[in-house]
């Protein structure tokens, strides 16, 4: 069984080697999960308190913020119930050792209990803190709130393994049709967005230190605490916990047992069925009909479905060139409110361009970020590199498509992001045409030295992102104190990024002369990546 | 293209490679190394496990630079003109190599495409190649990634005909291939051939070699130890694994 739950480990959280890789990892998730606790804290008490003269507001509330976790831990487990229970890989290693079907259900279940314990006790326990703090609770309180993630991992997980295997069959459809998929990442990635910006607006109310009164009215009041007769059960397991009402205890019990016994059952015959049965693919034949084309149109769409199929490019990349705009737009409004408003406002009126300077920072930074998700232009040709060295094409041009292609998708996404910002007043029109040229050739370079890096990739010696990481973040973080700092001399906005412009050239174009030089050698010496 | 052919005056060679010289930084592999290969000819290549076999490849094909020599494809250069010289052969590599992202189908347009092949010349040739291979049409809608690794190869194998090359290079093609499909890629071998066109094949299976190669060669110590013409000697056909033993002293 701890054989089978360490193996499961490793499927989830994947098998990093070194052991400072391991204690990075480990040290940047405590301090990751530090800091989102502290905020919850901050922003559950500072909620909690200003609602609290309204009458039943607190405990509807506190009903609504755990539906609302509630949700957001059974997405989360369904997608580790899926990666558990219905990985082929996983279940073909297994079908060759001598393990039974209840052991590996069993194991995956603890697996899936100890997750969903730690995911829920991240977002309720500080909810237990806040409340703790509002209205002074005995030791007791804080005792049953370790217990809350045991009573909701009944109906969560209950929920998750009925629709689990749905889930799985509907992801198994998607493959197979790529323009839906790709709609549904982008409306998934556009609400996920929406509920990001609600959730910053109001922690940005709340740190600018705006009356966030004119959020909570009477009648909002109102909606929420008619809506928590609806959020069966976590209501009950709030009046549980939170106002220590036991009444409830028996009928939650009933419904989350039923749906966990129900789900157990429902996923241990489906586990079966896929494990001894690969379900059928039945492909329609498409009658295709080959057309002529420029080499230069058939590389580009290599280019495009190797970006596209890529299940980890579609999402880290595409998916965020689409969000950037919504993402840099809101990320640049509140710093903008923060750093012109309140307190700030004072320091910054010394530094006059701080503020367009800092949204080029943040331009530039956002961009280089996600361009990073699509630069790996040989590691993901891994054996096909011998392709690319065969076929009767000039490496330059086949190289120049790899990059292009990423590139001109990061343009636009920049291109949008800008206007975004102009038409809702966030930059002036020096800052959009600047930040066109200025970040433009900031990311070309950014390919540049990235291709450079890929290029020198060698057998048993893997890519070094040093160059490329040190540029993308020292190069936007010098050109920012730089000529903030100048700033405070009153250089003209125009000028500083006129230093920017100077600066990419003067490191750009000899590090591409140079590149192009080498190019051929490169190339050429370039080993296929098993 | 025809302008930047090399006159060639003597016997009707496709492949020419005079006094080539590899080596990965100290390490010499070949060690000027020469070999003719004729039109109509179907070559054997043979030796041991890291001796050069697969690094003669590459330097054929313009997948590796050489220190020194020449190679020549079609009779052109593979370092002056090879654009030219890649037009001229099919590589098929000893693991399936292609774009696991694409559908078959996708992977065969695209090679298609490449090589500017018309529309007329890609439907003749993908359904011979499909029929030739047994290709099931199903499954080249699907994913490569979902193949096995015969399946793989033998898209690989139409793959690399589809434009209808004079040299067919493969290197040890028979792995994970079923007997079936080995039987039927000797066939397409000896036909290939039959049609004036060169293979070129390595494998570790002299057997194979003995039985279907026109010459054979041996290298050891980075050159051509022993090159025999099976067709005038066929006792050699019999002895050629024993001489591939003496020459690496077993």
């Amino acid at each position: 069984m701890i054989t089978l739950l360490a193996k499961d480990f490793k499927l989830m959280f994947g098998n990093e080697k070194g052991l400072l890789k391991k204690l990075l990892s480990i040290l940047f998730s405590i301090f990751f999960i530090a800091c989102f606790v502290g905020i919850e804290v901050f922003l559950f008490t500072t909620i909690l308190t200003k609602i609290g003269n309204f009458h039943q507001a607190p405990s509807a509330f506190i009903s609504l913020f755990l539906f609302i976790i509630s949700v957001i831990v059974t997405i989360s487990s369904l997608f580790n119930a899926l990666k558990l229970f219905f990985n082929e890989k996983d279940i073909e290693q297994l079908s060759v050792h001598p393990v039974s079907n209840s052991s590996i259900i069993l194991s995956k279940l603890i697996f899936l209990f100890l997750s969903h314990y730690a995911t829920c006790f991240i977002f309720v326990y500080p909810l237990i803190i806040a409340y703790g703090q509002i209205h002074p609770m005995h030791i007791k309180f804080y005792y049953i709130g370790l217990f809350y993630p045991i009573l909701s991992f009944l109906f969560e997980v209950g929920i998750v393994l009925l629709f689990v295997y749905p889930f799985y069959f509907f992801k198994e459809w998607l493959k197979k049709h790529l323009i839906v998929k790709f709609i549904i990442n982008t409306l998934t990635l556009v609400i996920g967005c929406i509920l990001y910006s609600q959730v910053l607006s109001l922690f940005i109310e709340i740190v600018a230190g705006n009356n966030i009164n004119s959020l909570f009215t009477t009648e909002s009041i109102g909606v929420i605490v008619n809506l928590k007769r609806y959020l069966i059960p976590t209501s009950f397991l709030s009046d549980l916990v939170f106002a220590g009402s036991t009444k409830t205890l028996l009928p939650y019990l009933g419904i989350a047992l039923g749906f966990f016994v129900f789900g157990v059952s429902i996923v241990i015959f489906l586990f079966n069925y896929v494990r001894n049965i690969s379900l059928t693919k039945n492909n329609k034949i498409k009658e295709k009909k080959y057309k002529e084309k420029p080499v230069w149109q058939s590389l580009v769409k290599k280019e495009v479905i190797l970006l596209a199929k890529n299940a980890d490019y579609t999402f880290s990349f595409t998916g965020l060139l689409i969000v950037q705009p919504f993402l840099a737009f809101l990320v640049i409004k509140a710093l903008n409110t923060i750093f012109t408003s309140g307190v700030f406002s004072y320091y910054i009126s010394m530094v006059p361009n701080f503020v367009p300077l800092m949204d080029m920072l943040i331009l530039m930074l956002f961009s280089a970020i996600i361009s990073q998700g699509a630069n790996s232009y040989i590691q993901m040709e891994k054996r096909t590199i011998k392709i690319m060295k065969t076929i009767p094409v000039k490496y330059s041009t086949q190289l120049l498509i790899k990059v292009s292609i990423p590139y001109l998708l990061s343009f636009a996404s920049l291109l949008l992001t800008l206007l975004v910002l102009l038409i809702s007043g966030s930059i002036n029109l020096l800052t959009f045409i600047c930040g066109i040229i200025l970040v433009g050739l900031f990311l070309l370079l950014f390919d540049i030295i990235s291709l450079k890096e890929e290029l020198s990739i060698r057998n048993h010696v893997p890519r070094s992102t040093t160059v490329s990481n040190l540029y993308s973040y020292l190069f936007p973080l010098g050109f920012f104190i730089v000529t903030a700092l100048l700033s405070y001399i009153k250089l003209p906005l125009i000028v500083a990024y006129a230093m920017g412009l100077v600066l990419v050239l003067a490191v750009g174009v000899p590090y591409s002369l140079k590149l192009k030089k080498n190019m051929s050698n490169l190339f050429m010496e370039l080993d296929v990546i098993n | 293209m025809e302008q930047n052919k090399i006159p060639n005056e003597g016997p009707k060679s496709v492949i020419s490679i005079k006094d080539l010289h590899k080596s990965y930084g100290k390490k010499d592999v070949l060690m000027g190394l020469n070999l003719e290969v004729y039109e109509g000819e179907l070559f054997g290549f043979l030796g041991r496990n890291g001796i050069g076999k697969s690094t003669t490849i590459d330097c054929m094909i313009g997948s590796k630079k050489f220190q020194k020599g020449t190679i020549e494809l079609d009779s052109y250069d593979i370092k002056m003109f090879p654009i030219e010289a890649k037009y001229s052969f099919g590589y098929v590599a000893s693991e399936p190599t292609c774009y696991e992202e694409m559908t078959g189908y996708e992977y065969l347009e695209f090679t298609a495409s490449i090589y500017g092949l018309s529309e007329a010349n890609f439907s003749k040739n993908y359904k011979y190649l499909v029929n030739r291979l047994q290709l099931k049409l199903e499954e080249l809608s699907n994913p490569i990634s979902d193949y096995s690794h015969g399946m793989k190869q033998k898209l690989c194998l139409a793959a690399s005909l589809l434009h209808n090359p004079k040299i067919w290079i493969l290197d040890e093609p028979t792995v994970g291939l079923d007997i079936m499909a080995v039987e039927e890629l000797k066939k397409m071998m000896r036909e290939y051939a039959s049609h004036g066109n060169t293979v070129f094949i390595t494998s570790h299976s002299i057997e194979l070699v003995a039985k279907l190669c026109d010459r054979v060669a041996i290298i050891n110590d980075g050159k051509v130890a022993a090159l025999y013409d099976l067709n005038k000697d066929p006792n050699k056909r019999l002895q050629l694994s024993r001489i591939f033993f003496s020459t690496y002293g077993g």
